[in-house]
């Protein structure tokens, strides 16, 4: 035991000493995922929810939401205050709001819009979805005139004002998270891999070789260190994610500990794997790099594998990190329990034994042992 | 007769059909300060790592502390020391660090400071291993090599590449070594330093053991050879060397010419001769008794450097 601690505290040592790996590891993936989630719109929306806070409640107004509602692209969500919309515009579940105020009214009169200091309708567009509000600008005219047509020429004198709002997006936000705990859990156990590979090339395992350590004191020390760091990398994405965009996991807490804990596992076995079968440092930074970069676009992080052509989504079954990134989103967002993962389940737990198995027996303190 | 700690039988072993050692048995006793000298490629760190544990055996003995090496190397491996040849420390951990992770891989209990003083390291405690230089770092090699305090100490090339006074240095510690009573098996290029340190030198040429004995007992059997040394005589073709070679027994390293020979003063005077008919000048002229390394090239360059005439 006194061996594993220590094989882990120098390991885990050497890992925050690296300044440029701990970047990388740690915050590159985090500040990627804040800048995707601020300012990536979610254009892929069919239907737009419009929050539509009546303050009028006039017999007009009313008639226009129902015009309103009649739109198929569009969807109404009615609020009775103005705070619980902008909250909500911020969030990112809607596209845009609809203040209906005083102005409104004066449609219906001529003299009235004439003497009104300033008659605006206000808009509050949605950030990060600006296409939007392009067309709910001309939408809106268009919605007063079908309801009454005479206010053709009161319309004119009304302008439209527009607020925007800075949103969280937290549609795409939603989406692109569990993807990016698990890739960026992938990304930093296969970092583990590659260190392994360098240290056997270096001949620093041989130096532990002669020493009494054991095989097995030796991988779990390894492994332990790497686990340990990918768990502080996921609770500082927990963090952000929290922090930045308000976001919680709505899951089953214990399932989303434990599809952290393995697919931290299962990268880590997979990595000392490549390490231990890869012939030289460059061939497993290659195996590495032919895992890692085509996972961001294969595996469903940042796209959806529904909207990939049919070819790459049967190459993505291949990858582990699709079953990983599927279960998890299933999990935060869905609530997906573990029967309904169960088949990302099975798959995972298979890969996990089999190169489990081949990390431990193919093991080598050296390059190439004569 | 002492108590021999390593004793190796009839080991040979063949890489991919290549013999690397060929049918090597010898035996060291406790205490004593054997060096294992050859040319590169004689099979030098194979045989030492196989008696290390580091190399499977195929074919032969090996014993260590009355355990074989094959099947009680945990047992063995706790109560030797190891200096690798080609070795790399975790650069980014300090040598405080370091020694604690060997301390515990081991299972001792060290003190620190009297540890690296040993090897005078001490003011170096709070350094990164990857700031030593050459000759600490190969100290402190060493010094994780004793931290077990181990009854034989296995050293590889230890002191090659080091400038003249940290080689000096390694080899007082080595010494001082010697004085506990520790075995030493090492591996060296440094033959004058052997031949002042070691007790017995085994000569390793072609995968083969091809002497063994004290360095002594080595030089006293071309004891009255005497060698002559010319530096600088570098402006002489092949055709110029044949013509000495058919007349002396005599060999070409690193720019300097070696002759042997029992009569001197025939000897120089033919080459004188032959330097003046030739118009050709020498830097310095030497003549020397015999020592270890003109055993070592007696031994090892007669087969195969044709360049050299025995």
């Amino acid at each position: 035991m006194k061996n594993i601690i220590e094989i882990f505290r120098v390991f885990f040592l050497i890992f925050l000493r690296d300044k440029l790996n701990l970047f990388f590891s740690f915050f590159f993936n985090a500040f990627l995922m804040i800048m995707l989630g601020l300012f990536v719109s979610d254009r892929f929306d069919e239907i737009g929810t419009i929050g539509v806070y009546d303050k009028l409640n006039s017999e007009f107004s009313q008639e226009f939401i129902k015009t309103l509602e009649k739109e198929p692209t569009i969807k109404i969500e009615h609020f009775t205050n103005l705070d619980a919309l902008i909250k909500k515009i911020k969030k990112g579940d809607l596209v845009a709001g609809l203040e209906i105020n005083k102005s409104f009214e004066l449609l219906k009169n001529k003299t009235a819009v004439a003497e009104e200091n300033n008659p605006h309708l206000l808009i509050y567009g949605n950030s990060g979805k600006d296409i939007w509000l392009k067309m709910l600008k001309p939408g809106l005219k268009m919605g007063i005139l079908k309801t009454n047509e005479n206010t053709k020429t009161l319309l004119k004198n009304i302008t439209i004002k527009t607020e925007m709002i800075q949103s969280r997006n937290l549609d795409y936000f939603k989406f692109i998270f569990p993807g990016v705990l698990m890739f960026s859990i992938m990304g930093l156990a296969f970092t583990g891999a590659l260190s392994l590979l360098f240290f056997r090339k270096a001949d620093v395992l041989k130096r532990l070789k002669i020493t009494p350590l054991k095989k097995y004191e030796f991988l779990i020390g390894f492994s332990l260190s790497y686990f340990v760091l990918l768990l502080l990398q996921a609770v500082l994405y927990i963090l952000v994610a929290w922090v930045v965009f308000d976001y919680t996991f709505t899951g089953n807490y214990l399932q989303i500990a434990v599809l952290i804990f393995g697919c931290g596992l299962l990268f880590i076995v997979l990595g000392i794997a490549i390490a231990n079968l890869a012939p030289t440092v460059d061939s497993g930074n290659n195996i590495v790099r032919l895992l890692n970069f085509p996972a961001s676009f294969l595996c469903g992080i940042f796209i959806p594998i529904e909207a990939l052509p049919k070819s790459l989504q049967f190459i993505s079954r291949f990858h582990p990190l699709t079953y990983f990134a599927n279960a998890m989103r299933n999990t935060v967002n869905y609530s997906a329990t573990f029967s309904e993962n169960s088949t990302n389940y099975i798959i995972l737990i298979s890969i996990f034994i089999i190169f489990s198995a081949i990390a431990v027996k193919s093991f080598k303190w050296e390059e190439q042992v004569k | 007769m002492g108590n021999h700690v390593i004793q190796v039988k009839n080991l040979s072993k063949k890489y991919n059909n290549v013999v690397v050692l060929d049918n090597i048995s010898f035996d060291i006793e406790e205490g004593n300060i054997v060096g294992l000298v050859g040319p590169n490629g004689a099979g030098k760190t194979t045989l030492l790592e196989s008696i290390e544990g580091l190399r499977k055996i195929q074919k032969g003995t090996i014993t260590v502390l009355d355990k074989s090496v094959e099947t009680d190397y945990k047992n063995i491996q706790k109560r030797i020391g190891i200096q690798l040849q080609r070795t790399s420390l975790i650069g980014d951990l300090t040598l405080k660090e370091t020694l604690r992770l060997y301390t515990a891989l081991y299972r001792v209990k060290n003190n620190t400071k009297e540890l690296l003083n040993k090897v005078d390291l001490a003011e170096f405690a709070n350094k990164k291993v990857k700031h030593l230089s050459g000759g600490q770092y190969q100290r402190f090699n060493l010094c994780l090599a004793i931290l077990n305090v181990p009854k034989i100490l296995f050293l590889d090339e230890p002191t090659t590449g080091l400038d003249p006074i940290a080689r000096k240095k390694l080899w007082s510690i080595i010494n001082e070594l010697k004085q506990q009573n520790v075995t030493i098996l090492i591996t060296t290029h440094y033959l004058e330093e052997a031949q002042k340190i070691c007790d017995e030198i085994i000569i390793l040429h072609n995968h083969k053991i091809i002497a063994q004995d004290s360095p002594e007992n080595l030089i006293r059997q071309i004891k009255n050879e005497k060698t002559i040394v010319l530096d600088g005589l570098n402006n002489i073709d092949e055709n110029e060397f044949f013509e000495l070679k058919k007349q002396f027994k005599i060999k070409r390293i690193n720019g300097q010419v070696f002759i042997y020979t029992y009569d001197i003063g025939k000897v120089l005077n033919i080459l004188f001769q032959w330097l003046e008919k030739k118009n050709k000048e020498v830097d310095n002229i030497s003549v020397r008794s015999a020592n270890l390394e003109d055993v070592f090239l007696k031994y090892t360059t007669t087969k195969t450097d044709k360049e050299i005439t025995s």
